[in-house]
């Protein structure tokens, strides 16, 4: 290993990150390599620094933050989104089936009627196209469940 | 020659976890004090992390103000799939984030305004890095900037690091990785190491 390979896996080392390589192979380097052990004691500077350049919050940000935050009866806040953490992706694989039904219809597909309830004699009967039908709306409903969900985690996230 | 210099805590950590999810747990129903045990517990740690991030001691206050304050209304949401803390921490990146792209408007408001105007701008004193590291950082691009910070508060874990900045942990590996060779260059020109 050349002495940028080292480099590359030391910084990993020192800082105690998951290399790869061969830690004994990069201690011997060390050992021979004047200019690669300056650069550990460079890199272990640095983390001595930035370690230690820590600052310590006051009381008034406390008091700052609490001022702000409502008093208990207030709570829980905003109900919104909860409502749609919980029912929001359930309401959108819902509100998703009749536009494909009126979709459906509006490009004239006439195998549409044995979707009603009365006509389940069409599903036996073609147990492929029900089964097709069944994985498809499955896959959408968990598709818009998905990005429901991820859409709040993201605000959840700020 | 010992290569680690980062020593973790695990036992620590899994008390402070412990801790911080039966003060979550009160807080939720609406138990101030622990929501107050929580402020203090974590205070430290995101004023550190706004404060590397913008860059400015005093921004750094009202980030992490609006950082509690958006944790508290979003409490009922925090599943708990990952720490408080790093949950909390990801909240104060982006409050942090918000800050820097309003700063950017205002500079380029500013520069604007004054486009062809004689003279140098005097610089705000509230806009000055309050400490030559934070300074340094400053330099160092914005994505590399959040994973040191989170990094240098030794308090996460690779993954934790990871979720809080919210990218996978091969991505942020590699931004620490930039990021301290880029501050390791800048610190030597500097002196500082």
């Amino acid at each position: 290993m050349n002495c940028r390979q080292i480099r590359a896996q030391l910084a990993d080392h020192s800082a105690g990150l998951p290399a790869g390589g061969d830690r004994e192979r990069v201690e011997a380097h060390l050992t021979t390599c004047a200019s690669c052990r300056e650069h550990l004691d460079e890199l272990r500077a640095l983390d001595r620094l930035m370690a230690g350049d820590r600052v310590t919050a006051s009381e008034t940000l406390v008091t700052r933050v609490m001022d702000c935050v409502p008093p208990a009866a207030e709570w829980p806040g905003p109900v919104w989104p909860y409502v749609l953490d919980t029912a929001g992706p359930l309401l959108a694989a819902l509100a998703l089936l009749p536009a494909l039904l009126w979709l459906a219809l509006q490009r004239g597909m006439t195998w549409l009627p044995a979707l009603h309830p009365l006509g389940p004699a069409y599903w036996l009967g073609h147990p492929p196209a029900a089964a097709a039908v069944t994985l498809g709306l499955a896959a959408i409903a968990a598709t818009v469940l998905w990005l429901s969900k991820q859409w709040a985690e993201s605000l959840a996230s700020g | 020659m010992v290569l680690a210099l980062r020593i973790a805590h695990p036992t620590c950590r899994t008390d402070a976890r412990g801790r911080d999810a039966a003060l979550v747990a009160r807080a939720r129903g609406g138990d101030r004090h622990a929501f107050e045990a929580l402020v203090r517990a974590h205070k430290d740690g995101v004023l550190n992390l706004a404060r590397r991030i913008v860059g400015d001691a005093d921004a750094a206050q009202d980030v992490a103000q609006e950082a509690f304050i958006k944790a508290y209304r979003e409490l009922r949401r925090f599943r708990g799939r990952s720490t408080f803390a790093t949950w909390l921490y990801r909240i104060a990146i982006n409050e942090a984030r918000v800050y820097l792209r309003s700063q950017r408007r205002r500079q380029a408001q500013w520069e604007q305004q004054t486009a062809g105007q004689a003279g140098h701008p005097a610089a705000n004193e509230r806009d000055r890095p309050s400490h030559l590291l934070v300074e340094l950082l400053q330099e160092v691009p914005e994505k590399h900037r959040v994973a040191l910070a989170l990094f240098y508060l030794q308090e996460l874990s690779l993954r934790e690091v990871a979720q809080a900045a919210g990218a996978s942990e091969a991505t942020v590996k590699s931004w620490l990785h930039r990021g301290r060779e880029r501050l390791r260059e800048l610190a030597k020109e500097r002196g500082l190491v």
